[in-house]
């Protein structure tokens, strides 16, 4: 089996998920927390897909993401990013995305000058958005169309002040992920997800893995969906772990 | 040199926060404001690299820059927080330096954090009051209005070594009965003159004496002693109305009542005597056993004289605390889900408040963003979320949280719910330092709100320090690290030790190894700080090293305090000597017992005065619209209701994610085998006529909610929260009423419970809801909120959303028409058509019709016979019906009954309990109306689902019809707001 790591602690929540997520895509996950990986750096290299899990890593205090970019900066950057040039599967959802692009994970050659700030209404937003993968070389997003996520977060809003930064990274086919019909926090180029360059790191807003089953998928009901089908979440895991 | 960093935004950044406030600012008169916001970290000395890390990082530099030190143009707010409050930004800006440069500052400096806000266009002479009004709360924070040119003064940053400071005072007891009571009003102790005059007699038993001399104590209790008494002693510990005992009378009977939490709640779960309660009544929360995988924990909390003067920090603080109930049951659950409830003073009346009383929709805002960012930062899911407005909590607005965990059935080898403590324990404690933080938190709950309320009674909620906590406990737990724990709520230390102490015998406790956050805390505010995120364990002497260094690497505070011993004494010591030492039976049960007078004067029924025609199309519009009826979509949405991946039927249901479900399901782990559905009823209103008929009508609802989602009705389980105004107040008027409807609440807790065989597994009381600070004094209505849990399977869940066009739609129970207190009574009034809100037939459960209703939904459900279900409640059937088209987006086509002798608004409108919405196939009515015959349940065959979307009802003195964009578009309004 593969195995891969989820990181938690320092205010991150969503392990028991993104684990569980991995577990049914096929991996074989291990729960660490940031603390214990840092004390045994090199472990990070026995793992063949990684995941930072969403969160409120140091209560977003210093902005969303920063605290924990800065800790992972001071104390593992030459391990992530061996393992970013390894080419194995690296993901960062909503409080993990903030970090992989404070931590610059998802550039190559070109920066991106970009952030995700509050949302344009100023308010934490939870609800099922419509995203479509857009063609990349994104992993992550492969045999993927159209499909309900949904979103939580306050700090989502994908924004850039550098004005042709948007084409850029559509350019490069770096746009793994999109909102479709409606821009639910007011993200530049209805921006949900990138990955890099070789498209085996992704960060994305909304949140794939508390979608891995019918079940959790709004109106399963009306909609006659087996509450223990397959839910829209769960492919993204699957081709991480076929990948890795 | 100390230096100070100050970040602005790019120009054309977007700054919603500041958005925020030029819009506040055009809603007191300044149209064309602009603000700029800015952060500012205060560092202490710090070398180049250090000083370099911290300016290059503590801002997002796509869309901030560094201002440099000259930022001083414009008129500009400071704000930020009063030396000692928790500063949790400026906290995790010295963390990250550290962990960069480990010496770069010693450890009594701090970095203090702050804000900025330029304002152009408004007058400065005026921001005084908008700042307080909109930016910062004086309790904690200070702000500094500064013109062109001025600076904001330095805060310190050093701070001397937090040290206790040792004074310990003797209060003297040798005083008249009248000077003891001013005695304990000067000290906030909230002790009647009985429980002043008991702590007397007791402090001048020879025996009592004779023991202080040899153990060098003076005569008289110290501070530390007296503190600690009334702290255990107060109403909200000691729930002192609950057990009083009271000679009740009203026309029909008279009776006492030895103690109403044994006679009717405890009373009742030993008599329902069920086989899957585990631990009830005696632990933080109750655990009851209904599935295989995990027992459940649940506790719902009020948190409401803080939430009346910090919205915001004494509603986090609501949810953040309840959170340590479970995480302090047994040996320590895990958190699923959260629930809330606010009733609050509506929130749209501009008239000004009464000094000292914050506007109600200020109230609101701050409240639900407490409980926003303290759920959603602890990384938990709100479950279920209800909200109800009425002038009568303008005073004191009630906040209610609560939190349900798992608790597997054992850990290790051991009972999960036992916990045991050993002579030589020893006493951790673990999380946040101490401070003066709402210290007399618990007396104060017990006080009504009047304007010598203590400012400290408000703590300030740090959901990280708690998330880290609980994340180490866990871990602790199942390496079987510590033999017993439980949370420091209100009462600190002293409650929590005091609490467990009882478990060995006695506990020595060495006041002076607390931590603090500064310095000057006296020993006895050590003992009694309510400061957060706190949990007291008992760990066995051999694992102590081995717990701390846990802790240490997880970056947990913990202390080792003190021991657990066999002696019956709690023994407080400052630098080795002993201050205190109280006997644990006389700390415990040695307060005098209250004896209460109830006498009860019943509503008489009104017949229902309508001035003007009934426009019933448009009364439904209103009617949805109303605060107490529309949507609450705008705050529900900013909750996280489904981090962990658990939620199956989430708080925001149907095709719009809008509607609030009857019940909310969650699955008890990741792979969604086992489930457990949650509900509530809560109705105030009632609490104006009959609280009898008021604790029916929640029972009842709140069980017909949970199966109408379908839940087992074998297999439920109870949680209780009366909020009510004060009973014993002097000075209040109608006290005897009062407590006569408590008892009254009590008696019709027990028999619906009764009848419905719902055990109660914990609850709360929260007794003395006044506001004194206007004139005439303000009080709650009296209001009892029913939780409810039961499991749920999968295949058997049902909702209220209508799933096929051409079902059919049957209207199951009775109907009355019961007005009184109703909804559409009180809409009727605010259109000046209706003179008494109380007036029409009065509410009345019948328990029996009730419980076949509900058996019967249950069975049908069982069988896979229905496609939808609703149970209606406020606003009645018609409000009901609406819920149901805007949830799936199908329409309903009904006719009502020809011989219905109920007018069709009455029908229509009338709340009575005992009723549900069903549908199904059609191919299922023979077998359906076969079983509801059988059951004895009546039923009207109304209509059927219709592609048209439209509602449309043809009654008996015309027809009406609405489409559903009519409705959604009324339901849509957000309290307080204009459509």
């Amino acid at each position: 089996m593969k195995k891969a790591l989820v990181l938690t602690g320092e205010g991150l929540n969503c392990e028991a998920e993104t684990a569980h997520a991995l577990q049914r895509a096929g991996a074989e996950v291990e729960i660490k927390h940031i603390r214990d990986l840092i004390n045994n750096s090199a472990e990070l290299a026995s793992y063949r897909i990684l995941a930072i899990c969403g969160g409120f890593s140091y209560g977003d205090h210093l902005g969303a993401g920063t605290a924990l970019a800065l800790q992972l900066r001071l104390s593992l950057a030459t391990e992530l990013q061996q393992f970013v040039d390894e080419g194995k599967p690296l993901i960062g959802i909503c409080n993990g995305f903030q970090v992989l692009l404070k931590l610059g994970l998802l550039e190559d050659y070109d920066p991106i000058n970009a952030s995700l700030t509050w949302n344009k209404e100023g308010k934490f937003i939870n609800r099922w958005v419509k995203v479509s993968a857009s063609p990349s070389n994104c992993l992550w997003t492969r045999n993927l169309t159209q499909f309900d996520l949904p979103i939580r977060n306050g700090e989502g809003r994908f924004y850039s002040m550098q004005k042709n930064q948007i084409e850029q990274l559509r350019l490069n086919q770096q746009v793994a992920l999109e909102y479709v019909d409606h821009n639910p926090n007011g993200s530049h180029g209805m921006i949900a997800g990138l990955c890099n360059l070789r498209g085996n790191v992704l960060g994305l807003m909304p949140h794939p893995e508390a979608a891995v089953y019918n079940w959790q998928v709004p109106m399963w009901r009306l909609n006659g969906l087996d509450p223990f089908g397959q839910g829209p979440g769960l492919q993204m895991f699957i081709n991480a772990v076929e990948a890795a | 040199m100390a230096s100070r960093l100050q970040f602005y935004f790019r120009r054309g950044a977007p700054q919603p926060l500041a958005l925020k406030i030029e819009q506040e600012l055009s809603e007191i008169g300044f149209e064309d404001c602009r603000v700029d916001c800015s952060e500012i970290y205060f560092l202490p000395v710090l070398d180049e690299k250090a000083f370099r890390f911290a300016s290059d990082n503590f801002c997002d530099k796509h869309i901030q820059y560094l201002a440099t030190q000259s930022a001083v143009e414009g008129t500009r707010l400071h704000v930020r927080f009063k030396r000692g409050v928790t500063d949790n930004l400026g906290s995790t800006a010295r963390e990250m330096l550290l962990q960069a440069y480990p010496d770069c500052m010693p450890i009594h400096q701090v970095v203090a954090s702050a804000r900025e806000f330029r304002i152009e266009g408004a007058e400065p002479t005026k921001l005084a009051e908008f700042a307080k009004d909109n930016l910062y709360n004086p309790l904690i924070q200070e702000c500094f209005i500064l013109l062109p040119g001025e600076e904001a003064p330095w805060p310190v940053l050093e701070s001397i070594p937090p040290k206790i400071d040792p004074v310990v005072k003797t209060i003297s007891l040798d005083l008249e009965a009248q000077q003891l009571l001013e005695l304990s009003n000067s000290m906030t102790l909230a002790l009647d003159e009985r429980e002043m005059l008991a702590i007397k007699a007791h402090y001048s038993e020879r025996e009592v004496r004779n023991r202080r001399t040899s153990l060098g104590l003076p005569e008289w209790p110290t501070d530390i002693e007296l503190e600690c008494l009334a702290q255990t002693w107060s109403e909200h510990c000691h729930h002192k109305i609950f057990n009083a005992r009271i000679l009740y009378q009203d026309q029909h009977e008279e009776f006492e009542v030895d103690s109403l939490f044994k006679t009717y709640i405890k009373g009742l779960t030993e008599q329902l005597n069920k086989d899957y309660l585990v631990s009830v009544f005696h632990d933080n929360a109750g655990v009851v056993r209904l599935h295989n995988s995990y027992d459940l924990v649940y506790k719902v909390e009020t948190h409401n004289s803080p939430s009346a003067l910090d919205p915001y920090g004494g509603a986090m603080t609501g949810i953040v605390g309840v959170d340590r109930d479970p995480l302090g049951t047994g040996l320590g659950a895990e958190l699923l889900a959260h629930v809330k409830g606010y009733c609050l003073g509506h929130p749209d009346r501009l008239s000004k408040m009464p000094s000292g009383l914050l506007h109600p929709k200020r109230i609101r805002n701050g409240v639900h963003q407490g409980v926003i960012d303290g759920g959603n930062q602890s990384g938990i899911p709100l479950l279920r979320g209800w909200e109800i407005f009425d002038a009568s909590f303008a005073g004191k607005p009630l906040v209610f949280c609560g939190t349900l965990g798992r608790l597997p059935q054992k850990i290790g080898n051991r009972e999960a719910t036992i916990k045991e403590i050993y002579n030589g324990d020893q006493i951790v404690m673990v999380g946040g330092r101490v401070g003066k933080d709402g210290i007399h938190g618990a007396t104060f709950s017990s006080m009504e709100l009047s304007d010598d309320s203590p400012v400290q009674a408000v703590q300030i909620g740090d959901p990280i320090t708690q998330k880290r906590m609980s994340d180490l406990l866990r871990q602790a737990r199942d390496l079987n690290l510590y033999r017993a724990i439980t949370d420091n709520g209100a009462g600190g230390l002293s409650s929590s030790i005091g609490e467990m102490a009882q478990l060995c015998g006695g506990a020595r406790v060495y006041l002076d190894k607390v931590p603090l956050k500064y310095a000057g805390l006296k020993p006895w505010e050590v003992f009694l700080s309510e400061a957060q995120e706190r949990m007291s364990l008992a760990v066995p002497p051999a694992k102590v090293k081995e717990f701390l260094q846990l802790c240490d690497h997880y970056g947990v505070e913990a202390t080792n305090i003190g021991e657990f011993t066999d002696g019956e004494t709690l023994d407080l010591l400052v630098d080795h000597k002993l201050q205190a030492s109280l006997q644990m039976k006389f700390l415990h049960e040695g307060d005098p017992r209250y004896e209460l007078r109830a006498s009860y004067v019943g509503p008489m029924e009104q017949n229902i005065s309508l001035n003007g025609e009934i426009d019933l199309e448009n009364l439904l519009l209103g009617l949805l619209s109303s605060n107490n009826l529309c949507s609450r979509e705008e705050k529900l949405r900013q909750y996280d209701q489904e981090v962990k991946g658990l939620s199956v039927i989430k708080l925001l249901h149907g095709i719009d994610q809008n509607i609030v479900p009857d019940a909310c399901i969650l699955a008890l782990e990741q792979d969604g085998t086992e489930l457990v559905a949650l509900s509530e009823s809560v109705q105030p209103f009632y609490g104006a006529l009959d609280c009898y008929q008021m604790a029916l009508y929640v029972v009842e609802e709140a069980t017909r909610r949970i199966v109408a989602s379908g839940a087992d009705p074998t297999k439920l389980a109870g949680v209780d929260n009366f909020c009510w105004p004060s009973v014993v107040r002097p000075g209040m008027p109608k006290l005897e009423q009062k407590t006569a409807q408590l008892v009254r609440a009590n008696k019709g807790l027990f028999d619906a419970c009764m009848a419905f065989e719902i055990p109660l597994i914990s609850g709360k009381d929260s007794m003395a809801n006044d506001c004194t600070k206007v004139d005439p004094p303000i009080s709650i209505l009296p209001t009892l909120l029913f939780s409810i849990l039961g499991p749920v399977k999968m295949q058997t869940i049902l909702g209220l959303e209508p799933l096929r066009i051409g079902d059919f739609v049957y209207i199951l129970g009775s109907n009355r028409g019961q007005l009184a207190a109703s909804q559409i009574n009180h809409h009727l009034a605010s259109l000046g058509k209706c003179d008494n809100v109380l007036s029409g037939p009065l509410p009345s459960v019948n328990l029996n019709e009730s419980k076949n209703l509900i058996g019967c939904v249950a069975k049908l459900n069982e069988e896979k016979l229905l496609h939808s279900c609703h149970a209606p409640g406020m606003g009645g059937l018609l409000v009901g019906l609406c819920r149901k088209v805007i949830a799936s987006g199908y329409g309903i086509d009904i006719k009502l009954d020809e011989k219905e002798p109920l007018s069709d608004w009455q029908y229509l409108f009338g709340e009575d309990s005992g009723r549900m919405i069903i549908t199904f196939a059609p191919e299922r009515k023979s077998i359906i109306e076969k079983t509801l015959s059988n059951e004895r349940v009546p039923f009207l065959e109304a209509g059927s689902v219709i592609a048209d979307n439209r509602l449309r009802i043809q009654g008996n003195q015309g027809g009406y019809h609405w489409s559903i964009d009519q409705l959604k578009y009324a339901y849509s309004r957000q309290p307080g707001e204009k459509l």
